[in-house]
């Protein structure tokens, strides 16, 4: 995990699961009622229940996650359930990854305490002390699953309880469809083509 | 769950039946070899390690392919090691990534679909004796290969253009289907190719333009690379190869069955296989003889691990080269930012290329050469993970807007090149570890030839060259040490000398007569081209001539 060469497929290092068919099997369409029914809960003011975490490691890894994907004009990474995806993750298909998120959670925690001596925790910290904290510890593994899971969260398929209403998505401008017709963008269009591509046949 | 089985077996056969043929592994080799000797009668089984999905088990979710494994070895299961040089301790490494499923890789990868250049069977007359690489002619030239490689085109679906690259090797028919439309990213690369006096063409890729033969073209949903096709535009063997194969009432597909050991006589004739069924129970099936199409890395640790009294060093190794010269074709990536939309994440990866360079100017004093794609390979998890300019910001609110504003304006200049062989560049036995089955892991042992990496930084050059002349605003370069492979090539190299190679010209091994190898293995170079094609070429020749022995009665059995 410290080798500086930042690989296309790191990520899935990261987080190193050991993924079953069992969890194969509860994608569809199962994950997305449930999904559905864990929104429905908070919205009515319910408290989620997790499964794989516990409230106080929900709050921090919320905090962190949502310093790492912040809110702008579009959702932070906790408004698209991040902290729901990573509590699935954990529970389900990567439940060999517990420890090292444990760990990563006390390392956040200790780093938190460092800057502030009198925190509680990282969650308590105010969002530019999370900062603070978060860029002390940005060249360690801890971080990088940290940021691994968020990231995952916030732009996977919305059927692993992350990225909700495609809110991910949307704020890239990806769109996951069946079907495209050209042009694809702008440089495909007829009228540009025309002008940049002078040797094309129309 | 995923249905293993998308419709009942036409046949099934008893293991104690002895087949005409088995054939282990139903990739893109392995499903070209399977269609044809049963169509030509005979009596074949296909035995596939992973499984037989369909198209409904499909699905545009980056976690399901990529934690999911759902398409490719799974290293929970099946674990590597890796070290650059025998002198040192191979560590825990998943370097090899392989489509696990009936259909193999052909199911996933990304549908470039190049021929290559009839230089590249003659690189050892070209360059002579190059220090520390076993460069070596092929036993074939391109011309062998070439009517292949147009059944290839025909059988399969390829879209193209014949002639719209002049660096194309001769062909004797077009295309089937013309080519896809262009996207953003090959307009780009045209703009920049022309700038530089260089001959854009569009990419050859194995992906239907139009609806051909049954099956339906591109819809341009954009999940190809790393993905299965729902709409089998896609020519992999699990959409053409295969379907036809089970419909000659002749060949059965089993999946879930993997091979642990190739069983050899008192006359060193192979007899049948062990594997391994779903519920790992070991089942000894029988058979007349045996096509090896398991990919570049299984291949070589299969006869590796039917090493016998008769076979110490394992089977068809009298030579010593099973495993040896390993290959994945070499490469540089560059990334650049431009002014408006590229929408890269819609319709197929590649849409134009450019082979210029296919071999360098001696003047530059490196051997080999490549081509130059544009594309995007990335999906929204990739992309924030791993596209971003390396300098760049990982996390926070700058973060986070580099990457609303990059994913849809970024194209990527892919670099696909020669990589010499060298004899210590192996696939062998991992000594210690074990996959779940209880078998010895795949340790690769590789390291780039220092010609390689001289080779890489000047396309890596040409890649940021291409870039900024097609208008990028901002370029960046990735690194040049891969990560992982997927070209698996050369572990059982094809040669005229039974001394220094294990397969014939015919794919037949030198010291077993009634046992073939039809995969990547079989290259001798590398070559600049992508491999896939001509892997598949080869398998369409192989079986042509594996046929014809065995009509001939030239494939002499367990007597």
């Amino acid at each position: 995990m410290s080798d500086p060469v930042r690989s296309r497929r790191d990520f899935i290092a990261l987080l190193g699961t050991t993924a079953s068919t069992a969890w194969l099997a509860t994608i569809w369409p199962p994950a997305i009622a449930d999904a559905r029914e864990t929104a429905h809960a908070v919205s009515q003011g319910q408290a989620p229940r997790y499964r794989a975490l516990t409230q106080q490691q929900a709050e921090d890894f919320g905090a962190a996650a949502d310093r790492i994907i912040p809110r702008d004009d579009a959702p932070g990474a906790r408004d698209v359930g991040v902290v729901f995806f990573a509590d699935h993750l954990l529970a389900s298909f990567a439940p060999a990854r517990k420890p090292a998120f444990d760990q990563a959670l006390v390392a956040l925690n200790e780093a938190a305490r460092t800057r502030v001596p009198t925190a509680s925790s990282f969650a308590s910290l105010s969002t530019s002390q999370q900062d603070e904290t978060l860029r002390s510890i940005e060249t360690t593994d801890a971080f990088d699953l940290l940021r691994t899971i968020t990231i995952s969260g916030y732009f996977s398929h919305p059927s692993h309880r992350g990225n909700r209403d495609e809110a991910g998505w949307k704020a890239i401008g990806f769109q996951d469809r069946m079907s495209w017709t050209p042009p694809f963008g702008y440089y495909d269009q007829p009228d540009v083509m025309a002008r940049l591509m002078p040797w094309r046949r129309p | 769950m995923t249905r293993d089985v998308r419709q009942a077996p036409s046949v099934r056969y008893a293991p104690t039946d002895a087949v005409d043929f088995v054939i282990v592994g139903a990739g893109a080799a392995g499903g070209v070899v399977a269609r044809e000797l049963a169509r030509s009668g005979f009596r074949v089984l296909v035995l596939e390690q992973g499984p037989y999905l369909r198209e409904s088990d499909f699905k545009h979710d980056e976690l399901l392919v990529s934690e999911g494994h759902q398409l490719t070895n799974i290293p929970s299961l099946q674990p590597q090691t890796f070290r650059k040089t025998a002198a040192d301790t191979a560590a825990r490494r998943d370097y090899i990534i392989y489509g696990r499923m009936v259909g193999g890789g052909s199911v996933h990868f990304t549908a470039n679909y190049w021929r290559l250049h009839e230089e590249d069977f003659l690189e050892r007359t070209r360059y002579g004796s190059v220090p520390g690489a076993a460069l070596e002619d092929w036993p074939i030239r391109y011309a062998d290969l070439e009517p292949y490689y147009t059944r290839a085109e025909w059988e399969l679906g390829v879209s193209g253009i014949a002639g719209a690259n002049p660096f194309d090797p001769p062909r004797s028919r077009p295309y089937p289907l013309p080519p896809l439309p262009i996207k953003p990213s090959g307009v780009l690369l045209e703009v920049g190719a022309r700038k530089l006096g260089w001959h854009p063409a569009p990419a050859p890729m194995a992906v239907l333009s139009q609806p051909y033969r049954g099956r339906s073209g591109c819809h341009h949903c954009g999940f190809c690379e790393s993905f299965g096709c729902e709409w089998k535009a896609k020519s992999s063997t699990l959409a053409t190869m295969i379907p036809d194969a089970e419909r000659t009432g002749r060949c059965e597909i089993r999946p879930h069955s993997y091979v642990r050991r190739i069983q050899t006589d008192s006359r060193g004739r192979v007899t049948g296989v062990v594997y391994f069924d779903a519920q790992k129970r070991e089942v000894m099936q029988r058979a007349k003889a045996i096509v090896l199409c398991a990919n570049g890395a299984e291949t070589p640790r299969l006869l590796l691990m039917s090493a016998s009294n008769q076979f110490p060093n394992g089977l068809a190794n009298s030579s010593g080269a099973v495993g040896k010269y390993l290959m994945f074709n070499g490469g540089a990536f560059a990334g650049a930012l431009f002014e408006h939309e590229v929408n890269g994440y819609k319709s197929v990866q590649v849409s134009r290329y450019v082979q210029d360079h296919y071999r360098l100017d001696p003047k530059h004093g490196i051997v080999g050469g490549g081509g130059i794609d544009m594309r995007f390979d990335w999906y929204p998890i990739s992309f924030a993970m791993e596209a971003l300019p390396t300098d760049g910001p990982r996390w926070g609110a700058d973060f986070k807007k580099m990457v609303r504003e990059y994913f849809t304006r970024t194209a990527y200049a892919l670099a696909h090149t020669t990589q010499l062989p060298q004899e210590a560049s192996t696939i062998t036995l991992d000594p210690e570890l074990k996959d779940a089955w209880g078998l010895p892991a795949i340790r690769t042992t590789f390291t780039e030839h220092p010609n390689d990496m001289k080779l890489y930084q000047f396309f890596l050059e040409r890649n940021l060259e291409l870039l900024n002349a097609a208008g990028a605003t901002r370029t960046w370069a990735f690194g040049l040490d891969a990560p992982w492979q997927v070209h698996l090539l050369g572990t059982c190299r094809m040669g005229n000398d039974p001394n220094t190679s294990v397969v014939d010209k015919f794919h037949r091994a030198h010291d077993v007569p009634n046992l073939f190898v039809v995969d990547g293995s079989s290259f001798v170079t590398c070559g600049t081209g992508q491999p896939t094609m001509t892997i598949q070429a080869l398998a369409f020749r192989a079986a042509e001539a594996i046929a014809r022995f065995a009509k001939r009665g030239e494939i002499p059995s367990r007597g």
